[in-house]
């Protein structure tokens, strides 16, 4: 069985600007993968080839085994897509835009459980929305063919956590039903709470990809150390050790791997008080991003 | 596609309303004047002879039946200018706001991610904006039969259908050159910018066409020059080169429009 979403050597150029170089993905069925990267990384270009709103330079994309340029039509039957930025009829009501996608699918698609579940008031006219409401509005119309897969384009951009707890209900219950999600976020322990499996996106090309427990495996310690006495730099800064900040008596030290030979490393000194903290993953994202 | 154009035309029948409304006024408020004009007639031909030729050339007037006609003095003083000038105006706009505009509000994601390939999205903007054409010309002109029954004038039906159908064609043609620019572009702005331009390079280049021989040839460059209301109602035809000209601009531009849609990358900022 073909996978939910293959890219294979996507490139997509726009003059000079590599916004995708030659990436390869593989998202298979009913996970849930994060595409993370920094603005202009390529991320949104990459879900608009999907969507077949813009033609790669070369390379190709199936999904579910159709190809996105040839089958088009096909393959957004079976996709609901909600863009970086939502924008919709402002004269319109939200009841409005569900009347006018619902033209597109038929009867079948009844939102009115995803209304209720988001407390949306589809009787207000788009303009008088507020940014998390439209984004509701977007959630809902992507929802509603019933999909197999879903490309969002950072989906909890600018809303509060209460709404974006509601999206991640929405994603895990989706994941649940045994469905795709292709995700792209720059919030990294937002898909740590909803990806399966993640791929990083940097300068249109892909860094890493990888699963969500092997990324927080790659572990980065921040030890804040005190000194008895003054101890230099050198004297415990190693390969595998940055300092970051200088404290009065000590360091703050950022760890990479293991912490074991670092603590031995300091054990001879006499030590006043330390302080050793796990980075989260968007720390280590960075790190990722410093290569 | 009935989804779509259903939703085009919803969003339009503002514009449609009020320009068709305007137009309706304007032929209603010219055919309460002919009467009037009409019985002074015979003054007015003597003040319009004494003008040089090429000024009634330019402006459409027919110096011996200019007043004597209501047919004669609609083609004149409304359909010669005002009327071709309104709807172009009306298909500019929706022509701009078909897919410039949609890109520009962003809009234009919704519709991509619906399952219709692209060729039917164009199809349907393309159809809304003939919709819109049909429903104004028929407005502008065959409103003139029942106006005219209302203040009593009778006058030739011929001359009128002529004008809308010669109106029809140049509103395709001007409707085709804006939807490819429309194709073209992600701004609404340079789409109405160009085409307005377009419209004003084309009546300045008929005007100066008709004040001196040597720049005669500037006429066959103006759709103003292939759309004639005064000639159509002197002569009782529409010249066949007119119909070829704008039925061929019509055919080649949307050919165009057609294929830079299919192909272009569509990217909301």
């Amino acid at each position: 069985m073909s996978n939910a979403i293959e890219i294979k050597n996507l490139k997509k150029y726009f003059g000079k600007n590599h916004a995708v170089d030659d990436i390869n993905l593989s998202i298979e069925r009913g996970e849930i993968f994060g595409f993370l990267g920094p603005n202009g990384a390529g991320k949104t270009t990459t879900m608009r080839a999907i969507m077949d709103f813009i033609t790669p330079t070369s390379g190709t994309i199936t999904i579910d085994g159709l190809d996105s340029k040839k089958d088009s039509v096909e393959i957004k039957r079976k996709i609901g897509y909600l863009p970086s930025d939502s924008y919709f009829y402002g004269g319109w009501t939200g009841r409005e835009h569900m009347d006018f996608v619902r033209g597109f699918y038929g009867i079948k698609t009844n939102p009115t459980e995803l209304i209720k579940k988001l407390a949306f008031d589809s009787r207000k006219k788009v303009k008088s929305l507020s940014t998390g409401n439209k984004q509701k509005l977007g959630i809902i119309l992507a929802l509603m063919g019933n999909p197999d897969i879903l490309v969002l384009d950072e989906p909890t951009r600018g809303l509060d956590p209460i709404l974006q707890n509601d999206i991640y209900e929405i994603l895990n219950d989706y994941k649940k039903a045994g469905k795709t999600a292709f995700v792209s976020s720059h919030n990294l322990p937002e898909v740590e709470k909803i990806c399966d499996r993640i791929a990083i996106i940097k300068s249109g090309k892909i860094i890493k990809t990888t699963t969500i427990q092997e990324i927080k495996q790659l572990k980065i310690h921040f030890v804040t150390v005190a000194f008895s006495k003054k101890i230099r730099s050198e004297q415990i800064e190693s390969d595998d050790c940055e300092i970051i900040r200088e404290i009065p008596d000590g360091y703050i030290v950022k760890v990479k791997g293991e912490i074991g030979p670092f603590l031995k490393r300091i054990a001879p000194y006499e030590i006043k008080d330390i302080e050793v903290a796990h980075a989260n993953l968007e720390e280590i994202f960075l790190e990722y991003y410093k290569k | 596609m009935i989804n779509i154009i259903l939703k085009s035309l919803k969003q339009r029948r503002l514009s449609i309303i009020i320009y068709s409304l305007f137009s309706l006024a304007m032929l209603t408020l010219y055919s309460s004047l002919f009467p009037s004009f009409q019985a002074e007639s015979q003054s007015f031909s003597e003040v319009f002879k004494n003008l040089p030729e090429a000024i009634s050339k330019a402006f459409g007037i027919n110096q011996t039946t200019f007043f004597n006609y209501y047919d004669n003095f609609l083609s004149s003083e409304f359909y010669s200018l005002t009327w071709p000038l309104v709807f172009s105006i009306l298909l500019i706009s929706s022509a701009g706001n078909a897919i410039a505009g949609e890109i520009d509000k962003g809009t234009i994601q919704i519709l991509l991610a619906m399952p219709v390939s692209r060729m039917k999205l164009f199809w349907s903007k393309y159809l809304t904006g003939l919709l819109e054409l049909i429903i104004f010309i028929a407005t502008s002109t065959l409103a003139a039969v029942p106006i005219a029954l209302f203040y009593d004038i009778s006058f030739n039906h011929t001359s009128i259908y002529l004008i809308t159908i010669s109106g029809a064609l140049f509103g395709l043609a001007v409707y085709s050159i804006t939807f490819m620019l429309s194709a073209i572009f992600s701004e609404r702005s340079r789409v109405y910018a160009i085409s307005g331009a377009l419209l004003v390079i084309m009546y300045v280049a008929n005007i100066f066409a008709s004040l001196k021989e040597s720049w005669s040839d500037l006429k066959y460059i103006s759709f103003f020059h292939y759309f004639n209301a005064s000639a159509i109602v002197t002569d009782q035809k529409i010249e066949p080169i007119s119909i070829i000209i704008f039925l061929s601009i019509s055919l080649i531009f949307t050919i165009l429009a057609l294929a830079i849609f299919s192909r272009r990358d569509i990217a909301v900022e």
